[in-house]
């Protein structure tokens, strides 16, 4: 059975927090009259996924992948269905070490979260 | 103005809009749409086989529209799927053979297999054939690894056939599956391609007229250099060593016409035919830029043809003449307006007066000849020279407000372009001069004859009525090319090589020079003028040059002649076409004619428009409100003009 949550070819635990967002890419500018007007290039999920408490053995692969700021399969849960996206982390993840050891050198880590952008 | 359908209009002055670009970039000359056709041992039906030929290597999961687009990019793209499977090992149980013909013998060095990443040939024979009957094998491959495979031979392949036969894949228990194979003659770019397209037209200057007529354009493109495909020195990529050198490619740029996310459909607006430029071509990291030129750049540095004086002729017929002696066809590769009648009573190819014949070029006799005629010379976006009348009639082809298309317009004045009287100088005809000794020198004749001898004559030639070798034993006159500026002879020699005396006799053109003069009627005659003299070779009447005066006075005597508009873009509109602005904001109601625009899209669209009043036949130029114009013409007589009313003129003579 494959994994609800993936990053890459790595396992994730269920986030405590997950939300998929649409957004345009284009340009906004107002006209002489002022009057707004928007020319869009096409719309892109933007991924925010957050634990309240995570482990090393976790972040450590997604940390190398936000170094390599490469793309990677992100797979995700959205209305019962599993899905997967090529995205890339945009956002500089923050580790809160707790001092709590979950297993030999897997330390725990509060408030992780991850902002992904679809390719 | 490019024919739009409704769906387009609507969705280009929508406030939101989808765009993208395809790019058609012709690698073989020789090879355009339909580009191929194909046949496979099998296929699948919604996969056929001709899918293997028509340039695209992504697939396509919308439809194209647009006037000239080939109509094999209209469809979706999916590729070629057998409908015979591999086994276990991914051998096929039924090996693939898949011929192509080109229709025509062609020559090519570049051949490549792209396949989807999943499902590519492993095992496969490509071989060639100009006849289909007799093979040549050029490859034989037993363990690609490559999803988008790409071979360069060192010397250049000459076949008709091309036969692929794959007899193993990358997938197990599945079909065949090529996105476009063969020999790399024409590509086509989606949009996924394509970073950035920039296209500037213009109108440009080639003398001292401010009405510049003879438009040029040329596009920049940027495409993605994702995984190295347009790094031109990358050898696994299958444009290696193509983007590098010089070809033909047709930009394009679509809109999102259709909603349904099941039918999804692009129209896409030619930008033009252009060739690109070697030395022009650079690859950073994450693009490779390319700039290409239209037609007109490429002929426009040329010396015009030899053509002998055309008498009673018009501006259409000289121009007619102009292209057919560059080697164009009428209607494919030009197109002339009708209306251009001004009559011209000995027409020549020929620069200003006074200009040195022999570093006239093109560019200069179709800017001579467009003022005789009020006209604009440009190339149009299907890569067809087209000339049309630069005076406002009828509808203007587009309308800019500033509720759907201007965000701001920036009005210009310039002192030093603005004058208060134009004298135009013309010539004309009353005859020839008598006959009199044109050329008279020696040449060296060598066994054999050499090459054509070049003559250049100070001023124009009507008649030639002798050319003689003179005293010369085995060498004689083969060939004479004469013309009214310009005329080659070339002389054969069956003996030893000798010295022999070229004379050539004929009668020149004799012009009675004068000119006319057009004053702007705001000035006040104790106000000194700023005076523009401007001289046309084939300005050869009276009217004709009354109208082309009034139609610069026009121009160069407006406070705010020229203009620049920022706005939205749409692809359809061309340089030259005529629009009204009606921007309520800024209280500008104007007609004006495009004569310079640069066009970006780099995922959106932008556009900056320079614009210049439009001009108006000078029989209309002033109707509203009532002015006066005064003409005089220096020759037996002075002849005051009248504007009363419109439709009501008063012409005396004084």
């Amino acid at each position: 059975m494959s994994s609800l949550w993936m990053i890459a070819t790595n396992d994730l635990p269920d986030p405590g927090a997950f939300s998929v967002t649409e957004f345009a890419i284009g340009t906004n500018q107002r006209l002489a009259n002022m009057r707004l007007v928007t020319d869009i290039v096409g719309y892109k999920k933007r991924f925010e996924i957050s634990w309240p408490t995570i482990t090393w053995n976790y972040i450590d692969p997604i940390m190398d992948l936000y170094l390599a700021s490469s793309f990677f399969t992100f797979t995700y849960q959205d209305e019962g269905a599993t899905k997967t996206a090529t995205v890339m982390i945009t956002n500089s993840p923050e580790k809160l070490l707790l001092w709590i050891e979950a297993a030999a050198n897997d330390w725990v880590y509060k408030d992780f979260a991850l902002t992904m952008e679809e390719q | 103005m490019i024919r739009t359908s409704t769906q387009y209009q609507s969705k280009i002055t929508a406030d939101v809009r989808q765009t993208r670009t395809l790019m058609i970039a012709q690698f073989n000359p020789e090879v355009y749409y339909p580009l191929a056709a194909a046949t496979a041992t099998s296929e699948n039906a919604s996969y056929p086989v001709e899918q293997l030929v028509d340039g695209r290597f992504r697939e396509v999961s919308y439809l194209s529209y647009g006037q000239g687009l080939p109509i094999q990019l209209q469809g979706l793209h999916t590729g070629w799927w057998s409908s015979d499977l591999s086994n276990g090992s991914g051998t096929m149980t039924v090996p693939q053979v898949i011929v192509i013909d080109y229709y025509r013998e062609i020559r090519s060095k570049h051949f490549f297999i792209v396949s989807p990443s999943t499902n590519y040939p492993v095992a496969f024979t490509i071989a060639l054939s100009t006849d289909g009957i007799a093979w040549e094998t050029l490859l034989t491959e037993t363990a690609n690894t490559a999803h988008e495979y790409a071979t360069q031979k060192p010397s250049y392949k000459s076949f008709r056939y091309l036969r692929l036969t794959v007899t193993k894949i990358s997938a197990v228990t599945a079909p065949a599956k090529i996105l476009q194979c063969g020999a790399v003659t024409t590509v086509c770019f989606e949009f996924y391609d394509n970073d950035i397209c920039k296209l500037v037209e213009e109108m440009r200057q080639y003398n001292s007229s401010p009405l510049s007529c003879v438009c040029s354009s040329y596009v920049e493109c940027a495409l993605s250099n994702e995984e190295g495909l347009t790094d031109d020195d990358n050898t696994d990529s299958f444009l290696s060593g193509l983007l590098g050198g010089n070809f033909t490619f047709r930009p394009w740029i679509g809109v999102r016409v259709t909603d349904s996310p099941a039918a999804e459909g692009y129209e896409f607006i030619p930008l033009g035919v252009f060739t690109s430029n070697a030395a022009e071509q650079s690859t950073e990291d994450i693009t490779a830029q390319f700039l290409g030129y239209d037609k007109l750049n490429q002929i426009k540095d040329l010396q015009p043809p030899i053509l002998s004086v055309v008498w009673d002729t018009t501006v259409y017929e000289l121009f007619d003449l102009l292209f057919q002696g560059l080697g164009l066809a009428r209607g494919t590769e030009y197109y002339i307006d009708k209306s251009l009648t001004q009559s011209i009573a000995a027409g020549f190819f020929a620069g200003e007066v006074g200009s040195d014949f022999s570093e006239e070029t093109v560019g200069e006799a179709l800017q001579v000849l467009a003022e005789a005629g009020c006209a604009y010379v440009r190339c149009d976006r299907f890569g067809r020279i087209v000339v049309r009348s630069n005076f406002l009639t009828g509808d203007v082809d587009a309308t800019l407000r500033d509720s759907d298309f201007v965000f701001s317009v920036k009005k210009e004045k310039d002192p030093a372009a603005h004058y208060d009287q134009i004298n135009v100088r013309y010539r004309e005809l009353t005859g020839l001069e008598d006959e009199e000794e044109l050329y008279n020198s020696d040449i060296d004749i060598p066994l054999g004859g050499g090459p054509a001898v070049s003559i250049e004559f100070p001023d124009a030639v009507g008649i030639i009525t002798q050319v003689a070798l003179q005293g010369t034993t085995n060498a004689a006159i083969s060939t004479v090319t004469p013309g009214a500026v310009r005329m080659e002879v070339e002389v054969s020699n069956t003996g030893a090589a000798e010295t022999g005396t070229l004379v050539i006799k004929g009668r020149k053109l004799k012009f009675f020079n004068t000119h006319i003069e057009k004053t702007d009627v705001m000035t006040s005659e104790d106000e000194p003028r700023k005076i523009l003299s401007i001289s046309n070779w084939l300005i050869q009447d009276r009217t004709v040059a009354l109208s082309f005066g009034d139609s610069v006075l026009h121009y160069v005597s407006e406070p705010f002649s020229t203009y620049t508009i920022i706005e939205r873009g749409d692809p359809a509109r061309e340089i030259g076409d005529y629009i009204h602005l009606d921007d309520n904001t800024n209280d500008i109601d104007k007609y004006l004619q495009m004569v310079r625009r640069t066009l970006t899209w780099d995922g959106v669209l932008a556009a900056e428009t320079e614009c210049r009043v439009a001009l108006a036949d000078w029989r209309w130029a002033r109707v509203t409100p009532p002015h006066l114009i005064q003409c005089t013409v220096t020759r037996e007589k002075t002849v005051q003009s009248s504007w009363v009313m419109p439709g009501l003129l008063i012409e005396e003579e004084v």
